[in-house]
């Protein structure tokens, strides 16, 4: 059954090997990103949505928004729900098992073995050059997102006036900003009249 | 001794109420472990940061590591990263488990289109404030630059981990 437009996040069934690609792929994403879950955001829409072709377009940024809308780190987040849609239960067991094993792995094996890791002037050349990769491919998601989004002069307010308290206003909880944004969609969404009776005829049926 | 339950309950409340990312779990971390608790100091804290930052992987599952090992060894950073993550692995399950009709809800919808302007103005910050942070030398953002071009202009045909290492190779080159 095909149905366009709408998006239905149900538990995936997956064959074996692809469970155990769920799992390697977010153990390689897990393992290669510096600087936190947004620096994953354009390897795992690489993997998913243009090698593998498990999400499109739209249900991947879905994602990525719900897991900004709930708490704890956005990785993780994103783990566990692509693998739940992908594999079920366990799906979502071994993606986030997937994308946290390195981040373990790495500290212990830095503080048992390499205390002094980062005073290391190599190291923090070498880890400064990555910064500058993940920079550009955090800005890259950026222009990507920018491309798809449906400007309106409210989308255009909305982005503008957050980026504005973002840079202007210190020590503001992102959360604010986001259930903000969501509060307006909802008020545009209530000042469409044709489209609310519509509604209500199908609630009523 | 710190016990092992209060080493996840501490976790676990951190990585339930932190919303935005692990980044915004840095001041409440901050404030439980070094002020309220005194499991470490500041100065260990600070340093715990800067590695976070720059080893693979969630800044909050580092640093869940870091402090459980630093108190309790190889099975206190289990449990403090367990800690960490089983918050978010419950509630998205149980959000992708109840909501498989999403998008067909006009409110949710509408509440999801909504907010995506807002995760793009996130990601420009975030672009901005890693690359204050991090990139030490005004040549580091012209390659930042040329490896966006590159990026746009190769698109998928380009390995996005060379890219990283190579750029790594750069920073040995370049910085100083």
């Amino acid at each position: 059954m095909e149905q366009k437009k709408v998006i239905t996040y149900t538990a995936g069934h997956a064959s074996v090997r692809k469970q155990l690609l769920l799992f390697w792929i977010f153990f390689i994403i897990g393992s290669f990103t510096i600087g936190g879950g947004y620096a994953m955001i354009l390897m795992m829409k690489r993997y998913l949505v243009e090698q593998y072709h498990w999400l499109k377009d739209d249900e991947f940024y879905d994602m990525l928004a719900i897991s900004q809308v709930t708490p704890g780190p956005i990785a993780i987040n994103m783990a566990t729900f692509v693998g739940y849609t992908q594999g079920g239960v366990l799906g979502s067991v071994l993606a986030t098992l997937g994308v946290s094993i390195p981040a373990v792995a790495v500290i212990i094996v830095i503080a048992v073995f390499f205390p002094g890791f980062k005073n290391n002037v190599w190291v923090q050349r070498f880890f400064a050059g990555v910064i500058v990769g993940i920079v550009a491919q955090i800005a890259t998601i950026v222009l990507d997102m920018g491309k798809r989004q449906k400007w309106t002069i409210v989308s255009v307010i909305v982005c503008a006036g957050s980026l504005g308290i973002l840079f202007f206003v210190h020590q503001v909880s992102p959360i604010w900003l986001i259930l903000g944004g969501g509060l307006v969609g909802l008020a545009v969404e209530g000042f469409k009249p044709h489209k609310a009776t519509q509604a209500t005829a199908k609630k009523a049926s | 001794m710190t016990s092992f339950l209060a080493l996840f309950g501490v976790f676990f409340k951190i990585g339930m109420f932190t919303f935005g990312g692990g980044q915004a779990m840095i001041p409440l971390l901050q404030k439980d472990l070094v002020a309220n608790l005194a499991w470490i100091s500041m100065k260990e804290f600070l340093d715990f940061v800067a590695v976070s930052e720059i080893t693979p992987g969630p800044v909050a599952i580092n640093m869940a590591t870091f402090v459980g090992y630093k108190l309790r060894g190889l099975a206190g950073a289990l449990v403090t990263s367990l800690g960490v993550i089983l918050p978010s692995f419950i509630i998205i399950l149980v959000i992708a488990t109840v909501a498989h009709t999403f998008r067909t809800n006009r409110w949710v919808s509408a509440f999801l289109d909504g907010l995506q302007p807002v995760v793009l103005a996130l990601l420009t910050y975030t672009v901005y404030s890693i690359a204050r942070g991090g990139i030490p030398a005004w040549w580091g953002y012209i390659a930042a630059l040329g490896i966006l071009l590159l990026i746009l202009k190769y698109g998928k045909k380009l390995n996005l981990f060379l890219v990283l290492l190579a750029a790594g190779g750069l920073g040995l080159l370049i910085f100083r």
